[in-house]
Protein backbone atom coordinates (compact mmCIF):
# COMPACT_ATOMS: atom_id res chain seq x y z
CA UNK A 1 0.00 0.00 0.00
CA UNK A 2 1.48 3.11 -1.11
CA UNK A 3 1.28 5.92 1.41
CA UNK A 4 1.38 9.70 1.47
CA UNK A 5 5.04 9.70 3.47
CA UNK A 6 6.42 7.46 0.29
CA UNK A 7 4.84 10.32 -1.94
CA UNK A 8 6.43 13.45 0.02
CA UNK A 9 9.80 11.48 0.46
CA UNK A 10 10.08 10.97 -3.19
CA UNK A 11 9.80 14.48 -3.94
CA UNK A 12 12.85 15.22 -1.74
CA UNK A 13 14.56 12.99 -3.99
CA UNK A 14 13.61 15.06 -7.19
CA UNK A 15 16.45 16.61 -9.52
CA UNK A 16 17.05 20.20 -8.79
CA UNK A 17 15.15 22.69 -11.27
CA UNK A 18 18.14 24.32 -12.54
CA UNK A 19 16.33 27.96 -12.33
CA UNK A 20 18.04 29.53 -15.40
CA UNK A 21 14.35 30.14 -17.18
CA UNK A 22 13.56 31.97 -13.99
CA UNK A 23 16.22 34.25 -13.65
CA UNK A 24 15.42 34.84 -17.83
CA UNK A 25 12.02 35.86 -16.39
CA UNK A 26 13.32 38.33 -13.51
CA UNK A 27 15.56 39.81 -16.27
CA UNK A 28 12.82 39.94 -19.42
CA UNK A 29 10.03 41.85 -16.33
CA UNK A 30 13.47 44.61 -15.89
CA UNK A 31 12.16 48.20 -17.96
CA UNK A 32 15.66 48.28 -19.41
CA UNK A 33 16.84 44.46 -19.89
CA UNK A 34 19.42 43.75 -22.41
CA UNK A 35 20.20 40.94 -24.20
CA UNK A 36 23.61 40.54 -23.01
CA UNK A 37 22.12 40.02 -19.67
CA UNK A 38 20.03 36.75 -21.10
CA UNK A 39 23.40 35.57 -23.02
CA UNK A 40 25.69 35.75 -19.24
CA UNK A 41 22.69 33.84 -17.48
CA UNK A 42 22.54 31.47 -20.25
CA UNK A 43 26.22 31.11 -20.26
CA UNK A 44 25.86 29.65 -16.99
CA UNK A 45 23.81 26.67 -18.58
CA UNK A 46 25.58 24.03 -21.26
CA UNK A 47 22.25 22.14 -21.20
CA UNK A 48 20.37 25.62 -22.78
CA UNK A 49 23.53 26.43 -25.02
CA UNK A 50 23.29 23.46 -26.78
CA UNK A 51 19.33 23.46 -27.14
CA UNK A 52 18.96 26.86 -28.28
CA UNK A 53 21.93 26.28 -30.83
CA UNK A 54 19.69 22.84 -31.56
CA UNK A 55 16.47 25.25 -32.16
CA UNK A 56 17.82 28.09 -33.75
CA UNK A 57 19.46 25.62 -36.40
CA UNK A 58 16.42 23.58 -36.54
CA UNK A 59 14.50 23.53 -40.07
CA UNK A 60 11.46 25.04 -37.64
CA UNK A 61 13.41 28.07 -38.14
CA UNK A 62 14.29 27.60 -41.80
CA UNK A 63 17.50 29.61 -41.28
CA UNK A 64 19.82 28.62 -44.61
CA UNK A 65 23.48 29.03 -42.72
CA UNK A 66 25.07 27.55 -39.80
CA UNK A 67 24.40 29.80 -36.66
CA UNK A 68 27.24 28.58 -34.29
CA UNK A 69 27.53 31.05 -31.32
CA UNK A 70 25.05 31.32 -28.81
CA UNK A 71 24.62 35.38 -29.49
CA UNK A 72 23.77 35.15 -32.52
CA UNK A 73 20.88 32.36 -31.65
CA UNK A 74 19.68 34.72 -28.97
CA UNK A 75 19.06 37.49 -31.50
CA UNK A 76 17.64 35.63 -34.01
CA UNK A 77 15.07 33.52 -31.61
CA UNK A 78 14.29 36.57 -29.45
CA UNK A 79 13.78 36.49 -25.71
CA UNK A 80 10.45 35.33 -25.34
CA UNK A 81 11.35 32.29 -27.40
CA UNK A 82 15.10 31.84 -25.45
CA UNK A 83 12.96 31.86 -22.73
CA UNK A 84 10.24 29.53 -23.39
CA UNK A 85 13.23 27.28 -24.76
CA UNK A 86 14.22 27.26 -21.32
CA UNK A 87 11.53 26.43 -19.63
CA UNK A 88 10.70 23.44 -22.20
CA UNK A 89 14.71 22.52 -21.84
CA UNK A 90 14.24 22.09 -17.66
CA UNK A 91 11.08 20.34 -18.00
CA UNK A 92 12.25 18.09 -20.74
CA UNK A 93 15.39 17.24 -18.80
CA UNK A 94 12.08 15.50 -16.07
CA UNK A 95 9.83 14.18 -18.17
CA UNK A 96 10.30 10.80 -18.95
CA UNK A 97 8.90 10.32 -22.74
CA UNK A 98 5.60 8.86 -21.20
CA UNK A 99 3.89 9.84 -17.84
CA UNK A 100 2.09 6.19 -17.70
CA UNK A 101 -0.24 7.18 -15.05
CA UNK A 102 -1.87 9.63 -16.45
CA UNK A 103 -1.39 7.58 -19.84
CA UNK A 104 -0.29 10.71 -21.97
CA UNK A 105 3.13 11.16 -23.98
CA UNK A 106 5.80 13.87 -22.36
CA UNK A 107 4.71 15.99 -26.43
CA UNK A 108 1.04 15.74 -25.21
CA UNK A 109 1.47 16.66 -21.53
CA UNK A 110 3.90 19.54 -22.79
CA UNK A 111 1.14 20.17 -25.37
CA UNK A 112 -1.45 21.45 -22.40
CA UNK A 113 0.83 23.39 -20.16
CA UNK A 114 1.50 25.47 -23.29
CA UNK A 115 -2.04 25.93 -23.84
CA UNK A 116 -2.75 26.81 -20.49
CA UNK A 117 0.02 29.32 -20.05
CA UNK A 118 -0.56 30.85 -23.30
CA UNK A 119 -4.97 30.86 -22.82
CA UNK A 120 -4.23 32.30 -18.70
CA UNK A 121 -1.75 35.11 -20.47
CA UNK A 122 -4.30 35.79 -22.63
CA UNK A 123 -7.02 36.32 -20.45
CA UNK A 124 -4.88 38.13 -18.27
CA UNK A 125 -4.05 40.19 -21.36
CA UNK A 126 -8.09 41.27 -22.36
CA UNK A 127 -9.01 41.38 -18.64
CA UNK A 128 -6.48 43.78 -18.45
CA UNK A 129 -4.70 42.63 -14.91
CA UNK A 130 -1.38 42.31 -14.65
CA UNK A 131 0.17 39.12 -13.84
CA UNK A 132 3.30 39.10 -14.65
CA UNK A 133 4.47 35.56 -13.78
CA UNK A 134 1.24 34.31 -15.14
CA UNK A 135 3.08 32.65 -18.69
CA UNK A 136 5.12 30.35 -16.56
CA UNK A 137 2.63 29.93 -13.64
CA UNK A 138 0.91 28.35 -15.97
CA UNK A 139 3.77 26.22 -17.87
CA UNK A 140 4.49 24.96 -14.47
CA UNK A 141 1.18 24.12 -12.85
CA UNK A 142 0.94 20.53 -13.24
CA UNK A 143 4.20 19.91 -11.75
CA UNK A 144 2.90 17.45 -9.27
CA UNK A 145 1.92 15.12 -11.83
CA UNK A 146 5.48 14.21 -12.41
CA UNK A 147 5.54 12.63 -9.25
CA UNK A 148 1.88 11.51 -8.93
CA UNK A 149 2.03 9.50 -12.21
CA UNK A 150 4.55 7.15 -10.97
CA UNK A 151 2.58 5.69 -8.34
CA UNK A 152 -1.11 5.90 -10.44
CA UNK A 153 1.20 3.60 -12.41
CA UNK A 154 1.33 0.48 -10.40
CA UNK A 155 -2.75 0.62 -10.28
CA UNK A 156 -4.03 0.95 -13.91
CA UNK A 157 -7.41 -0.47 -13.70
CA UNK A 158 -8.35 0.53 -10.42
CA UNK A 159 -7.62 4.58 -12.01
CA UNK A 160 -10.12 3.53 -14.98
CA UNK A 161 -12.24 1.87 -12.89
CA UNK A 162 -12.25 4.94 -10.46
CA UNK A 163 -13.21 7.59 -13.66
CA UNK A 164 -16.16 5.48 -14.59
CA UNK A 165 -17.62 5.67 -11.40
CA UNK A 166 -17.65 9.29 -12.18
CA UNK A 167 -15.10 10.58 -9.93
CA UNK A 168 -12.84 13.83 -11.08
CA UNK A 169 -9.62 13.45 -11.51
CA UNK A 170 -8.38 14.50 -8.13
CA UNK A 171 -10.83 12.63 -6.47
CA UNK A 172 -9.29 9.37 -8.23
CA UNK A 173 -6.00 10.60 -7.13
CA UNK A 174 -6.60 11.29 -3.40
CA UNK A 175 -8.88 7.94 -3.01
CA UNK A 176 -6.02 5.80 -4.97
CA UNK A 177 -3.01 7.49 -2.79
CA UNK A 178 -4.61 10.05 0.34
CA UNK A 179 -2.81 12.96 -1.74
CA UNK A 180 -3.24 14.91 -5.21
CA UNK A 181 -1.48 16.30 -8.03
CA UNK A 182 -2.07 19.43 -6.52
CA UNK A 183 -0.64 19.41 -3.01
CA UNK A 184 2.59 17.42 -4.16
CA UNK A 185 2.45 20.19 -6.93
CA UNK A 186 2.97 22.57 -3.84
CA UNK A 187 5.72 20.72 -1.97
CA UNK A 188 7.57 20.27 -5.26
CA UNK A 189 7.83 24.22 -5.68
CA UNK A 190 8.48 24.72 -1.82
CA UNK A 191 11.05 22.35 -2.82
CA UNK A 192 12.25 24.25 -5.97
CA UNK A 193 12.13 27.85 -4.03
CA UNK A 194 9.43 28.61 -7.02
CA UNK A 195 7.95 32.13 -6.63
CA UNK A 196 4.43 31.86 -4.37
CA UNK A 197 2.56 32.56 -7.17
CA UNK A 198 3.29 29.09 -8.85
CA UNK A 199 3.62 27.89 -5.93
CA UNK A 200 -0.43 29.09 -5.00
CA UNK A 201 -1.18 28.03 -8.99
CA UNK A 202 -0.01 24.26 -7.99
CA UNK A 203 -2.19 23.78 -5.05
CA UNK A 204 -5.18 25.17 -6.26
CA UNK A 205 -5.69 25.65 -9.84
CA UNK A 206 -8.39 22.72 -9.47
CA UNK A 207 -10.31 24.52 -6.41
CA UNK A 208 -9.27 28.27 -6.86
CA UNK A 209 -11.66 29.82 -4.68
CA UNK A 210 -9.80 27.87 -1.54
CA UNK A 211 -6.35 29.68 -2.51
CA UNK A 212 -5.04 31.30 1.02
CA UNK A 213 -2.17 34.09 -0.45
CA UNK A 214 -5.04 36.94 -1.73
CA UNK A 215 -2.36 38.24 -4.13
CA UNK A 216 -2.44 35.12 -6.15
CA UNK A 217 -6.27 34.89 -6.11
CA UNK A 218 -6.43 36.37 -9.76
CA UNK A 219 -3.49 34.36 -11.13
CA UNK A 220 -4.87 30.84 -9.90
CA UNK A 221 -8.35 31.94 -10.73
CA UNK A 222 -7.03 32.55 -14.38
CA UNK A 223 -4.97 29.54 -14.45
CA UNK A 224 -8.14 27.54 -13.96
CA UNK A 225 -10.15 28.80 -16.41
CA UNK A 226 -7.07 28.07 -18.79
CA UNK A 227 -6.60 24.87 -17.76
CA UNK A 228 -10.69 24.45 -18.02
CA UNK A 229 -10.72 25.79 -21.52
CA UNK A 230 -7.29 23.33 -22.73
CA UNK A 231 -8.72 20.31 -22.17
CA UNK A 232 -12.27 21.27 -23.71
CA UNK A 233 -9.98 22.05 -26.56
CA UNK A 234 -8.84 18.48 -26.53
CA UNK A 235 -4.82 20.06 -25.31
CA UNK A 236 -3.38 17.23 -23.89
CA UNK A 237 -6.07 14.99 -22.96
CA UNK A 238 -5.18 12.24 -20.47
CA UNK A 239 -6.95 9.04 -18.86
CA UNK A 240 -9.27 11.19 -16.93
CA UNK A 241 -10.06 13.82 -20.15
CA UNK A 242 -12.76 15.79 -19.27
CA UNK A 243 -13.15 14.60 -15.69
CA UNK A 244 -12.78 17.95 -13.72
CA UNK A 245 -15.12 20.79 -12.38
CA UNK A 246 -15.23 24.16 -13.54
CA UNK A 247 -15.11 26.94 -10.25
CA UNK A 248 -18.34 29.04 -10.80
CA UNK A 249 -16.47 31.98 -8.41
CA UNK A 250 -13.52 31.94 -11.20
CA UNK A 251 -15.65 32.26 -13.75
CA UNK A 252 -17.81 35.25 -12.07
CA UNK A 253 -14.41 36.83 -11.34
CA UNK A 254 -13.97 37.48 -14.20
CA UNK A 255 -16.78 37.53 -16.26
CA UNK A 256 -16.30 34.91 -18.44
CA UNK A 257 -19.34 34.11 -21.10
CA UNK A 258 -19.18 31.18 -23.14
CA UNK A 259 -18.36 33.91 -26.07
CA UNK A 260 -15.44 34.85 -24.18
CA UNK A 261 -14.20 31.45 -24.05
CA UNK A 262 -14.77 30.62 -28.40
CA UNK A 263 -12.97 33.69 -28.71
CA UNK A 264 -9.99 32.33 -26.10
CA UNK A 265 -9.73 29.71 -28.19
CA UNK A 266 -10.13 30.71 -31.73
CA UNK A 267 -7.31 33.26 -31.11
CA UNK A 268 -4.54 31.03 -28.67
CA UNK A 269 -4.43 28.47 -30.94
CA UNK A 270 -1.71 29.43 -33.60
CA UNK A 271 0.78 30.18 -30.61
CA UNK A 272 -0.37 26.72 -28.75
CA UNK A 273 0.73 24.82 -31.67
CA UNK A 274 3.87 26.79 -32.43
CA UNK A 275 5.08 26.38 -28.29
CA UNK A 276 4.18 22.58 -28.54
CA UNK A 277 6.91 22.32 -31.52
CA UNK A 278 9.31 24.07 -29.37
CA UNK A 279 9.39 21.13 -27.32
CA UNK A 280 9.65 18.91 -29.99
CA UNK A 281 12.71 20.24 -31.57
CA UNK A 282 14.56 20.45 -28.36
CA UNK A 283 13.60 16.85 -27.42
CA UNK A 284 14.33 15.48 -30.95
CA UNK A 285 17.64 13.93 -31.60
CA UNK B 1 -0.44 1.66 -45.56
CA UNK B 2 -0.35 5.43 -44.67
CA UNK B 3 -1.82 7.17 -42.12
CA UNK B 4 -3.24 10.90 -42.78
CA UNK B 5 -3.98 12.61 -39.57
CA UNK B 6 -6.16 15.80 -38.99
CA UNK B 7 -4.74 18.26 -37.18
CA UNK B 8 -7.42 20.58 -34.95
CA UNK B 9 -8.99 23.11 -37.34
CA UNK B 10 -7.89 20.93 -40.44
CA UNK B 11 -10.00 18.32 -42.49
CA UNK B 12 -8.52 16.33 -45.04
CA UNK B 13 -10.07 13.60 -47.74
CA UNK B 14 -8.34 10.54 -49.79
CA UNK B 15 -9.98 8.54 -52.45
CA UNK B 16 -6.55 6.06 -51.95
CA UNK B 17 -7.60 2.43 -50.69
CA UNK B 18 -4.31 2.15 -49.10
CA UNK B 19 -4.85 5.58 -46.28
CA UNK B 20 -6.58 5.73 -42.83
CA UNK B 21 -7.39 9.21 -41.73
CA UNK B 22 -7.30 9.99 -38.37
CA UNK B 23 -7.58 12.33 -35.20
CA UNK B 24 -6.76 12.57 -31.79
CA UNK B 25 -8.11 13.94 -28.73
CA UNK B 26 -11.53 15.88 -29.65
CA UNK B 27 -12.82 17.07 -26.52
CA UNK B 28 -15.70 19.52 -27.37
CA UNK B 29 -14.29 19.65 -30.91
CA UNK B 30 -16.78 17.46 -33.67
CA UNK B 31 -15.07 15.07 -36.30
CA UNK B 32 -17.58 14.85 -39.22
CA UNK B 33 -16.76 11.69 -41.25
CA UNK B 34 -17.91 11.38 -45.24
CA UNK B 35 -17.55 8.23 -46.82
CA UNK B 36 -18.72 6.90 -50.43
CA UNK B 37 -18.83 3.07 -50.31
CA UNK B 38 -19.25 3.53 -54.09
CA UNK B 39 -16.38 5.57 -55.19
CA UNK B 40 -14.33 4.62 -52.02
CA UNK B 41 -14.05 8.31 -51.02
CA UNK B 42 -13.43 9.51 -47.53
CA UNK B 43 -13.19 12.76 -45.31
CA UNK B 44 -12.64 14.27 -42.19
CA UNK B 45 -12.83 17.70 -40.61
CA UNK B 46 -11.63 18.33 -37.35
CA UNK B 47 -13.33 21.26 -36.17
CA UNK B 48 -12.96 23.31 -32.95
CA UNK B 49 -16.06 25.87 -32.65
CA UNK B 50 -19.31 26.92 -34.02
CA UNK B 51 -19.27 30.21 -35.95
CA UNK B 52 -16.92 31.27 -37.67
CA UNK B 53 -18.22 35.36 -36.55
CA UNK B 54 -15.93 34.46 -33.39
CA UNK B 55 -12.99 35.66 -35.52
CA UNK B 56 -13.32 36.02 -38.82
CA UNK B 57 -9.57 36.84 -39.18
CA UNK B 58 -8.68 33.50 -38.05
CA UNK B 59 -11.61 31.99 -40.43
CA UNK B 60 -9.68 33.20 -43.39
CA UNK B 61 -7.05 31.58 -42.49
CA UNK B 62 -7.94 28.47 -41.39
CA UNK B 63 -11.62 28.32 -42.24
CA UNK B 64 -11.54 24.50 -40.26
CA UNK B 65 -11.18 25.89 -37.41
CA UNK B 66 -15.38 26.65 -37.65
CA UNK B 67 -18.24 24.64 -38.19
CA UNK B 68 -19.84 27.10 -40.19
CA UNK B 69 -17.07 27.59 -42.66
CA UNK B 70 -15.09 24.53 -42.53
CA UNK B 71 -18.03 21.81 -43.01
CA UNK B 72 -18.82 23.25 -46.49
CA UNK B 73 -15.56 22.99 -47.68
CA UNK B 74 -15.26 19.19 -46.39
CA UNK B 75 -18.01 18.83 -48.58
CA UNK B 76 -16.73 20.27 -52.00
CA UNK B 77 -13.37 18.86 -51.22
CA UNK B 78 -15.14 14.93 -51.26
CA UNK B 79 -17.68 15.76 -54.09
CA UNK B 80 -14.75 16.82 -56.22
CA UNK B 81 -12.56 13.66 -55.43
CA UNK B 82 -15.51 11.97 -56.42
CA UNK B 83 -17.92 11.68 -53.46
CA UNK B 84 -21.39 10.56 -54.47
CA UNK B 85 -24.23 12.76 -52.59
CA UNK B 86 -26.88 10.14 -53.11
CA UNK B 87 -24.45 7.01 -51.58
CA UNK B 88 -22.44 8.72 -49.46
CA UNK B 89 -22.95 8.28 -45.77
CA UNK B 90 -22.36 11.13 -42.60
CA UNK B 91 -20.99 10.05 -39.28
CA UNK B 92 -20.41 12.34 -36.48
CA UNK B 93 -18.15 12.11 -33.13
CA UNK B 94 -16.56 14.33 -30.10
CA UNK B 95 -18.45 17.09 -28.63
CA UNK B 96 -17.68 16.03 -25.48
CA UNK B 97 -17.81 18.34 -22.33
CA UNK B 98 -16.20 19.31 -18.53
CA UNK B 99 -17.94 16.90 -16.06
CA UNK B 100 -19.14 19.44 -13.61
CA UNK B 101 -19.90 22.66 -15.31
CA UNK B 102 -22.54 25.42 -15.40
CA UNK B 103 -23.06 25.11 -18.68
CA UNK B 104 -20.45 28.19 -19.51
CA UNK B 105 -17.61 25.76 -21.39
CA UNK B 106 -20.61 23.36 -23.08
CA UNK B 107 -18.94 23.99 -26.62
CA UNK B 108 -19.27 20.75 -27.59
CA UNK B 109 -23.21 21.39 -27.37
CA UNK B 110 -23.08 24.45 -29.38
CA UNK B 111 -20.24 22.42 -32.27
CA UNK B 112 -23.32 19.50 -32.41
CA UNK B 113 -26.48 22.16 -32.73
CA UNK B 114 -24.93 24.54 -35.60
CA UNK B 115 -23.99 20.97 -37.36
CA UNK B 116 -27.55 19.51 -37.45
CA UNK B 117 -28.56 23.05 -38.37
CA UNK B 118 -26.68 22.90 -41.28
CA UNK B 119 -27.40 19.35 -42.13
CA UNK B 120 -30.86 19.77 -41.98
CA UNK B 121 -30.98 23.42 -43.98
CA UNK B 122 -28.95 20.97 -46.89
CA UNK B 123 -31.12 17.91 -46.55
CA UNK B 124 -28.61 15.47 -45.17
CA UNK B 125 -29.10 12.90 -42.26
CA UNK B 126 -26.56 11.73 -39.76
CA UNK B 127 -25.80 7.75 -40.29
CA UNK B 128 -24.03 7.20 -37.14
CA UNK B 129 -23.13 9.06 -34.16
CA UNK B 130 -21.50 9.12 -30.36
CA UNK B 131 -21.32 12.45 -29.08
CA UNK B 132 -21.42 14.19 -25.89
CA UNK B 133 -20.19 13.07 -22.78
CA UNK B 134 -17.18 14.02 -20.66
CA UNK B 135 -14.93 11.64 -23.17
CA UNK B 136 -12.38 12.82 -25.55
CA UNK B 137 -12.34 10.69 -28.36
CA UNK B 138 -10.06 9.63 -31.63
CA UNK B 139 -11.54 8.64 -34.87
CA UNK B 140 -9.97 6.40 -37.55
CA UNK B 141 -11.45 5.93 -40.38
CA UNK B 142 -10.36 3.20 -43.43
CA UNK B 143 -10.79 4.16 -47.01
CA UNK B 144 -10.58 0.82 -48.26
CA UNK B 145 -13.51 -0.42 -46.31
CA UNK B 146 -15.56 2.91 -44.90
CA UNK B 147 -14.83 1.40 -41.52
CA UNK B 148 -14.94 3.70 -38.72
CA UNK B 149 -13.54 3.48 -35.10
CA UNK B 150 -13.73 6.16 -32.56
CA UNK B 151 -11.96 4.87 -29.49
CA UNK B 152 -12.18 6.74 -25.71
CA UNK B 153 -10.56 5.71 -22.34
CA UNK B 154 -9.79 2.72 -23.93
CA UNK B 155 -12.50 1.55 -25.24
CA UNK B 156 -13.11 1.21 -28.75
CA UNK B 157 -16.40 0.84 -30.86
CA UNK B 158 -16.90 0.65 -34.48
CA UNK B 159 -19.75 3.45 -35.88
Amino acid sequence: MISRDDITRNIESLPAFSQTSLKLSHILQKPDFSLSEFEETISYDPSLVANLLKLANSSYFGIPRKINNIKLAINLLGAKRVFEAAIANELGKILPPVLKGYQISSTDFWKHCAAVAIIATNIAKEKDHSAEMIFTAGLLHDLGKLVVSTYLEQNPSQMTQLIETNLTETEVEQKMLGIDHCEVGELICKKWKLTSDISEVNRYHHNPEDTVDESSRNIVAMVHIADSLSHTMGMGSDVAELMRSVSPWALARFNMKTHDLERLASESLDDILELSEIFNEIRSK
Amino acid sequence: MSSITVQIADYKVSSSPEDTIITYALGSCIAVILYDPVSKVGGMIHYMLPLSKTSPEKAAVKPAMFADTGIPLLFQEFYKAGGNKNTMTIRVTGGGKLYEDNGTFDIGKRNYTILRKMLWKNGYSILAEDVGDSKSRTAKLEISTGKLLVKSRGEEIEL
